[in-house]
């Protein structure tokens, strides 16, 4: 015989030839005593209950095994998320946090009714430019130690805990404070006033400028030191995340020319220009739209402008010019822009701009309430923005064209406006919460 | 499978679960016997079956495919014997004793030793899909089924088990042509 000629047909039959014809005769007895030692399991501890059995198809072990993970991987989200406090998503509307404001070189908390102040740090260093991360649970700032000649980067938690200093002004010494608090010659972000959190809060982007050297640097939040990214002989400043955290815009350009946004990824790689007019002043961060698909910046045209792009470089668009224009923002839900203009001089108040997000139907708020001297626009790029609601315009008011001493609350609706008195402060920003 | 006599046992009626016993042992013991090669070995994994069947009874929901319930069962005892005693001994093919085996014109006894040693080559999970499939008589489905595996599985699995099985039938017969005692 061959036996591989026909496997299947000499398998079946040496089975059934070689199969027992039946169990051993005390087989049954000895099952039945040992069963009356054996307790029963209930169904629900036994795997094969929750497990496709015999009766299930194998498709349906299938969905059996796919709904099981879906759902442990539900429970296992529940718990996490659980046991976290809930906090918004980075860009879009949210619910109104506190704001944190620089007073005199501390950093300040108060509600947007002004109560409820709580001071997050105090003592002789000079804090400054607070900024909270976009889930609202950490808060960024400047902090000069007195008699030092650089800022630290500091990283606070939301009630002023876990102090971390995480870097260091590389070009430090260009402008200290002085004991007014005013910043002589040093008004804008250049000296590394604004910081851009990373979407995902794990890092911060800022430039350092002191006389002829500026540098983009990224900071980790949980490790001190910084990296220098992009192409230094740029001179970025004003780095700005993109709402993705795939990109960072940044204003830079070492000669006239070659002024103007660009656009490179979060490592520092594929830089490239993104405007082709007139060049950014460098002067204040362009601002992402918060879908990511446009910005805002101010630029230079023989006049300070403010323009708007998409960034594929398509449709740049002048929106306003004046002897001062900018200070631009989008509102969270990216329907409406606000930005600060002056048609001239100190002795002029600014006034606040609120137009559809192509810059259409501009709205203007010269008075509104507002004394004589009106927004500060000093602080640049801190002193006007929108609530994170997207209900009201925020700003900061001057009584003497120099100091600023109030918060304005204005909303763009029907112009009522609410202003807190709040001497010494230099800049502010609001904490976003989970809906 | 008396749907009404599972119901029974399902409940806790012990009588009822030892009549379940005594009408479906036989193929559980025929099948344990075929995968593990000895009789020994077949009793204990197949009383070890119908004591966990026992215990595990109250999560059979559908009294309908009790019998598909004992067999995957009865084939998990079988791997778990079959692993203790792979550790334990080895026995010679020749010791088995077949148990009432019934004479087929298509097995001559001379040939039953070279399927033995074949089959017994094979990793049980290959003897078991061929059992399955071969002497119980069950379709794909089923065989995955008592496997608990999917279809797909199932299929390779018997087919690589012919194909071993085919292998070593002809190691076998190639062996047996070689001239006995040391080769000059």
């Amino acid at each position: 015989m061959n036996p591989t000629n026909d496997i299947d047909r000499v398998l079946e039959a040496w089975f059934w030839a070689d199969a027992p014809v039946g169990a051993p005769s005390d087989l049954v007895a000895a099952i039945a005593a040992a069963t009356t030692t054996t307790r029963r399991r209930p169904g629900w501890l036994v795997p094969d209950r929750w497990m496709p059995g015999p009766r299930h198809s194998t498709t349906m072990l299938r969905y059996a095994l796919l709904a099981g993970a879906a759902l442990l991987v539900a429970i296992t989200a529940v718990l996490i998320v659980g046991s976290r406090p809930a906090v918004p998503p980075p860009f879009g509307p949210a619910r109104p946090g506190v704001f944190a404001l620089s007073i005199d070189g501390d950093i300040v908390t108060t509600a947007q009714d002004g109560s409820e102040r709580a001071m997050l740090t105090t003592g002789d260093a000079w804090d400054y430019n607070p900024m909270f991360s976009r889930d609202g649970t950490k808060l960024a700032f400047w902090s000069r130690p007195a008699g030092s000649s650089a800022s630290d980067l500091v990283v606070i938690g939301n009630d002023g805990s876990g102090r971390r200093t995480v870097a260091r002004e590389e070009f430090g010494g260009w402008c200290a404070p002085t004991s007014a608090g005013i910043f002589p010659g040093c008004y804008g972000p250049g000296a590394g006033a604004t910081v851009s959190w990373s979407p995902d809060g794990s890092s911060l982007a800022y430039s350092n400028t002191a006389g002829n050297q500026a540098q983009i640097f990224i900071a980790r939040t949980d490790s001190f030191g910084s990296t220098p990214i992009g192409d230094a002989s740029l001179k970025g400043q004003n780095p700005s995340w993109s709402p993705d955290g795939s990109t960072i815009a940044f204003s830079g350009g070492a000669y006239d020319d070659e002024r103007g946004v660009y656009l490179m990824r979060a490592d520092g790689t594929s830089v490239r220009r993104l405007t082709k007019g007139p060049g950014a002043t460098g002067a204040f961060t362009a601002a992402w739209s918060p879908d990511g698909r446009r910005l805002v910046f101010p630029g230079s045209n023989g006049y300070s402008t403010l323009f708007v792009i998409n960034i594929d470089g398509s449709d740049e668009r002048q929106i306003d010019s004046g002897s001062f224009v900018g200070g631009a923002s989008w509102s969270p839900d990216g329907q409406r822009l606000a930005w600060l203009h002056s048609d001239a001089n100190l002795d002029h108040p600014a006034a606040i701009v609120i137009a559809d997000d192509d810059g259409s139907n501009p709205r203007s708020y010269p008075n509104a309430g507002i004394p004589r001297h009106g927004l500060a626009y000093d602080a640049f790029s801190l002193c006007v923005g929108w609530s994170v609601d997207g209900k009201q315009v925020v700003g900061i008011l001057t009584s003497d064209g120099i100091v600023a001493d109030r918060l304005l609350q204005i909303d763009p609706d029907n112009g009522k406006t609410v202003i807190l008195d709040t001497p010494g402060l230099r800049a502010w920003n609001q904490q976003r919460l989970a809906p | 499978m008396d749907r009404y006599l599972v119901q029974r046992a399902i409940s806790g009626d012990r009588d009822a679960y030892t009549e379940l016993v005594r009408q479906s042992i036989d193929r559980s013991y025929a099948l344990a016997s075929l995968v593990l090669r000895d009789p020994e070995w077949a009793r204990d994994a197949t009383q070890e079956a119908y004591v966990t069947a026992w215990r595990d009874l109250s999560s059979l929901r559908d009294p309908d495919r009790f019998d598909a319930w004992i067999r995957r069962i009865v084939v998990r005892s079988c791997y778990r014997e079959s692993s203790h005693e792979r550790r334990r001994r080895h026995v010679d093919v020749h010791q088995l004793s077949l148990v009432g085996a019934i004479a087929d014109s298509s097995v001559q006894l001379a040939h039953r030793d070279e399927l033995e040693r074949g089959f017994r080559r094979l990793d049980p999970d290959l003897r078991t899909v061929l059992v399955l499939r071969h002497y119980m008589d069950l379709s794909l489905a089923e065989v995955a089924e008592s496997l608990g595996v999917p279809i797909g599985t199932a299929k390779s699995r018997l087919n690589r088990a012919t194909k071993a099985m085919r292998a070593n039938l002809d190691a076998d017969a190639r062996s047996s042509l070689l001239p006995e005692g040391p080769l000059a």
